[in-house]
């Protein structure tokens, strides 16, 4: 019954609802350049993909945290090393390897004027734990045996063992605090509305075309945001971003999976190019696991592997922008690629795994998004494994049917696949998805190797001393099993409207928070 | 009139029977896609979850069962909620329809014009054998670009030189009609093309054929000017063409309205609907596409309808 | 067997005499396009690189000496082969499908008209059906079922060119069967088979041809535009439409990229329409006129 009436529910009705509490007007605010009005701080941004995830524990495209970063946050955050700082919880203590106390924020409120309390932060987190959520944040978040109440103000996290990412995992947008009582009594449904305690709320939107933020009158940084309203503009096409930026009826354009963004930007007059250092990286899937794959041989795994160029994926694929990386992104400085097996070209050895594989001559498909960097991509690797006597045959497909066949089949239906995997701010949080156990949507193609278990283990729950060491024989390990092969880091390109905006942040990215630090920056 | 109106009865008995054998296409066609209803609400999610929503769609019944009660709530008016938005897909359209119908009528009415125009100039003028073939020639150039190659070139030029019209910049008329009506230029005239070509040339045809009769003979022969006989002769005898014409451009303009739309990056009904493929977003590609082939039904059948009211002799 | 070659002489001799009535411009658009076609046939013998090597060149170099006529592409490969390539399997999508349409076309468009009653009815419904999907819809929901490549777009354009060549056959075996001989051979007993293929099937041949055509620079369209969305030939092959839709994302930095294959694609569909025109204006005159 009340999964029913939360169905009936529509986001419009919600949004009303907190509009009026917020004491906002519904008013279409898409405005022009010129109409703009002069008292109303106004950011518009134009962004090439729909947030289609609204649910944050359980949202896994990074295309729709890039919203959900405006309007919720968590107990910590990251700084521009990827350091941990306060957010809803104003410091912590490690009170010893398996028990943390936050204290959190005084008078915090979510953006209707609710107040938020223990409750939500508790429930909210044992939320992505609960096994029912089906949150694939659920190990990253660390093995929490207790989540408790500790005074007014306090919350007391408790681990059955110590867990290296855990401050970096709260940071994440699968973390995020939600008015777990309203969940509850389902007068809120996280899948079709958002409400929470960061710097904007949703106000207005239309399917595939604009969202509008307004500020958060109840933010709890005072004074904070600067910009009372960030008008998001879904604009697939790139060159109508340009357009749009270069007659100024954007302020910000951003930029994913075009590897060629900064050169379509270089001759538009007025505008500045930042492309974002990231952790996050592209790979190619191999298929382990399914019986009719001929990547369940490791040697013509490893082959393959071998014959990737990675300078030449980046220089021709990618447009010259990335680094090329092993699972750990050259920005945390913890795995050393010239100490991989597997990482430098060698076709020499790669022919002769070929051969022990007794595989010349094989094709195989290579499934690929509609995208144009994977695509670009898969035809560079195409190129390279030929050189191999391997055959790819490119697959294009649509999103749907990607995912279907890439994550939710088991056992997965692609012999070799391309996809990226966010880096986060910890080398260790995404080397999970290489224990096909615990991550589960990788089983389908992810082989189980008792050493690489071994080794993910310890890299979480190793907290300094030895942590560098385990780091790179992890890093060796994953290398060499050539199972998923990272490839390049994925780096977004972001285009501002010079003078437009300021005190944006500049940092290493690992959570798509595009507009990172948006809530001091200020309008000119 | 009683004739007109057992004509109007057997095309609209005709219309319905088609409009239920597209509802039997399009449903079995989503039925068919790859990738079911859980694959899109809980790619990673488990078992239990994924039962749940198979039992919440009512995909658990046996495919008859599920169709009955589709088209049932279709008839009433309930289209279904997306699964994206989980909003009434009826309100989505709302939104997003009259877009596309604005786009469509426009183009339809330049196109009109235009071509109308220039048929009827190469025609008159077809004892002068370089501006008779200048005109076929335009007009089947114009038929000849596809829409997409025309987008990129507006886009190019548009974007490179700052030449008043906006590309990928909606506005809706209700806040800015100036800058809605820049807007829009570029989007109408691409889909245009197409028309003006086809108009171009069944006008021109038309009005040939027309000439070459000899009640027209006779009409010069009795010394009426050209004026006269455009205005006397040839517009009764090319509504025919034109009907048909304008049925095709209209059948064109629907689809075309998914590339343009998704090119200039406007909120329309294609747009929307192009996105709900990619996102297997099933109740919105179904509803879509059979409101736009249902339109496209529609059409054919007034269109029929016309026929037997402009000439009697075309009533089967 | 004697009937059948007379028919099939009967109908080639007036498709001779159709091609000796083509105007002046038909036969610049057939010389044009049979050019264009030559392109693409040849193309694999020209002295250019293999239409997928990568990095044949610079990036996005422009044409000039060292890149070829057509400069390089995103992944620096030469554009002029790749448009040669693109001609060549546009063409074979086009046609392979075309050819289905025709010959499934006919066959049912004559039995519908001559048996005519419930057949009629069932094959006109089907028709009317499938005509109400505008041809890109009805591309991007079979490309969605079937998967995207060349099987499924030819499959979209059987779909698409089938309701018009069923129509415009019927139609004009409809204004046949009403022909004296023809009613004179079925009062004398002859048999349903040799009556569709000694009399009707010769009468409907030069419609079959135009609307050939017409289904032609149809096909041409839909395969372009499913490849433009992704949907059609899988990479690295290239058809013309696959072409734009890489050139596209570059064309404020390298149009060439974009002119060139759009230039081919137009020149194509223009020949086409054009040939389809002339040919249908040179048969027209002569359709009051039944062959005995």
């Amino acid at each position: 019954m009340i999964e029913q009436a939360k169905f009936l529910l529509s986001r419009r009705a919600f949004l009303n609802a907190t509009m009026a509490a917020a004491g906002t007007m519904a008013v279409p605010h898409i405005l022009s350049g010129a109409a703009q009005a002069q008292s109303v701080k106004e950011l518009i941004w134009a962004k090439p993909l729909e947030t289609t995830q609204l649910d944050p524990h359980t949202s896994i495209l990074g295309s729709s945290w890039q919203v959900l970063h405006l309007v919720y946050s968590s107990l910590v955050d990251v700084d521009g090393d990827l350091r941990p700082i306060p957010a809803l919880a104003e410091s912590w203590a490690e009170e010893s390897p398996t028990s943390y106390l936050f204290n959190l924020r005084q008078g915090l409120k979510f953006s209707d004027g609710s107040e938020v309390t223990i409750d939500d932060v508790v429930g909210s987190i044992m939320r992505v734990r609960d096994p029912a959520t089906g949150s694939f944040w659920q190990r990253p978040i660390g093995p929490i045996s207790k989540c408790e109440a500790v005074g007014d103000r306090g919350i007391r996290i408790t681990l059955e063992h110590p867990h290296a990412p855990l401050l970096p995992a709260l940071a994440a947008t699968m973390a995020s605090i939600l008015p777990m009582s309203k969940l509850k009594d389902g007068s809120f449904d996280p899948s079709k509305a958002m409400l929470g305690t960061g710097p904007f709320m949703v106000t207005e939107h239309v399917q595939d075309d604009h969202w509008v933020l307004e500020r958060n009158p109840h933010y709890w940084e005072e004074g904070l945001p600067h910009i009372d309203r960030i008008s998001v503009r879904i604009v697939p096409n790139d060159n109508a971003r340009i357009a749009m930026l270069s007659d100024g009826s954007v302020d910000i354009a951003s930029f994913e999976a075009s590897p060629d963004a900064p050169l379509l930007l270089q001759n538009v007059p007025g505008i500045d190019v930042t492309v974002e250092t990231s952790t996050n990286y592209y790979m190619m899937a191999l298929n382990a696991v399914s019986e009719t794959s001929p990547f369940v041989s490791a040697p013509l795994r490893k082959a393959v592997a071998l014959s990737l160029d990675r300078e030449q994926i980046k220089n021709i694929a990618l447009g010259g922008v990335g680094d090329p990386t092993a699972v750990m992104a050259p920005a945390f400085k913890a795995c050393d690629t010239s100490a991989l097996p597997n990482f430098t070209r060698d076709l020499n050895r790669a022919k002769a795994l070929v051969a022990e594989a007794g595989a010349e001559g094989k094709s195989f498909e290579l499934l690929v998004r509609n995208i144009p960097a994977d695509v670009q991509m898969a035809q560079v690797i195409k190129q390279g494994v030929s050189e191999i006597g391997l055959d790819a045959t490119i697959s294009v497909v649509d999103e749907g049917i990607w995912v279907k066949r890439a994550w939710v089949d088991n056992p997965s239906q692609f012999e070799a696949m391309i996809s990226w995997y966010a880096g986060y701010a910890d080398p260790a949080i995404s080397t999970l998805w290489w224990n096909p156990v615990l991550a589960g949507f990788t089983a389908g193609h992810v082989k189980a190797d008792p050493e690489i278990d071994r080794l993910i283990d310890a890299a979480y729950q190793t907290v300094g001393g030895d942590r560098a060491a385990i780091l790179q024989q992890l890093c060796a390990a994953i290398d060499e099993s050539a199972n998923m092969i990272p490839l390049v880091t994925r780096q977004d390109t972001i285009a501002v409207r010079t003078g437009r905006v300021t005190g944006l942040t500049k940092q290493t990215e690992g959570y798509v928070h595009t507009l990172r630090g948006i809530e001091k920056a200020e309008l000119k | 009139m009683t004739e007109t109106l057992r004509l109007v009865i057997v095309r609209a008995c005709s219309a319905a029977l088609t409009l239920f054998g597209v509802s039997v296409v399009v449903f079995m066609a989503i039925h068919l896609l790859p990738g079911d209803l859980t694959s899109v609400l809980a790619p990673r999610g488990p078992v239990e979850l994924r039962e749940a929503i198979l039992l919440k769609f009512g995909l658990d019944q046996p495919l008859h069962v599920q169709f009955v009660k589709w088209l049932g709530n279709i008839v009433s008016g309930d289209f279904g909620v997306s699964l994206i938005t989980q909003e009434p897909i009826s309100e989505a359209f709302a939104s997003r329809v009259p877009i596309t119908i604005e786009l469509s009528a426009l183009a339809l009415c330049l196109s009109l014009v235009v071509g109308g125009v220039i048929g009827l100039w190469s025609a008159l003028n077809h004892d002068s054998p370089l501006k008779s073939a200048s005109g076929k020639l335009a007009g089947s150039v114009l038929m000849s670009i596809p829409d997409f190659i025309l987008a990129s070139a507006f886009l190019y030029v548009f974007s490179r030189y700052a030449l008043g019209l906006t590309v990928g910049k909606w506005t809706a008329l209700a806040v800015d009609p100036d800058a809605h009506l820049r807007a829009i230029v570029l989007p109408v005239l691409t889909l245009s093309a197409l028309g003006v070509g086809l108009f171009a040339v069944t006008t021109r045809t038309a009005a040939l054929s027309i000439l070459s009769q000899d009640y027209i003979g006779a009409a010069i022969a009795r010394g009426m000017s050209r004026g006269e006989i455009l205005r006397h002769h040839i517009p009764r005898n090319l509504a025919v063409s034109l009907v048909t014409s304008v049925t095709i451009f209209a059948g064109y303009l629907v689809g075309g309205a998914v590339v343009v739309e998704t090119l200039y990056s406007i909120p329309g009904l294609g747009r929307f609907l192009i996105q709900a493929v990619l996102n297997r977003d099933y109740p919105v590609v179904q509803a879509g596409v059979l409101l736009i082939a249902a339109s496209v039904v529609l059409l054919n059948m007034a269109a029929d309808i016309l026929y037997g009211v402009i000439d009697p002799r075309l009533r089967k | 067997m004697t009937d059948h070659t007379s028919t099939i002489r009967k109908v080639s001799s007036w498709v001779l005499y159709a091609t000796s009535r083509l105007d002046g411009l038909t036969i610049i658009a057939l010389l044009v396009l049979l050019a264009v076609i030559l392109l693409g046939a040849a193309g694999e013998w020209l002295p250019l690189p293999a239409p997928d090597q990568i990095a044949a060149h610079a990036r996005l170099a422009p044409p000039g000496f060292s890149s070829g006529l057509f400069g390089a592409d995103n992944l620096g490969r030469d554009v002029f082969a790749r448009i040669c390539q693109g001609i060549q399997n546009t063409f074979i999508v086009s046609a392979s499908a075309v050819l289905v349409t025709a010959v499934v076309g006919a066959v049912l468009g004559l039995v519908s008209g001559y048996v005519g009653g419930m057949i009629d009815e069932i094959l006109s419904r089907f028709a009317d059906v499938v005509y109400s999907f505008p041809a890109v819809l009805l591309g991007l929901l079979i490309t969605a079922i079937l998967g995207p490549g060349g099987m499924s777009v030819i499959f979209a354009i059987v779909l698409v060119t089938m309701p018009p060549m069923i129509r415009v056959v019927r139609a004009s075996t409809l204004e046949v069967a009403q022909a004296d001989f023809v009613v004179t051979a079925r009062v004398v007993g002859a048999s349903h088979w040799r009556i569709l293929s000694v009399h009707l099937l010769p009468n409907v041949a030069l419609p079959i041809l135009t609307q050939t055509a017409y289904s032609i620079s149809i096909g041409i369209l839909v395969e372009s535009a499913l490849s433009f969305l992704g949907l059609g030939v899988q990479p690295p092959v290239a058809s013309l439409g696959s072409i734009l839709r890489e050139g596209s994302t570059y064309i404020t930095v390298a149009p060439w990229l974009v002119f060139g294959p759009g230039l081919f694609l137009v020149l194509a569909i223009l020949t086409v329409n054009l040939l389809g025109e002339g040919l249908r204006a040179a048969v027209d005159p002569l359709r009051p006129r039944i062959l005995e």
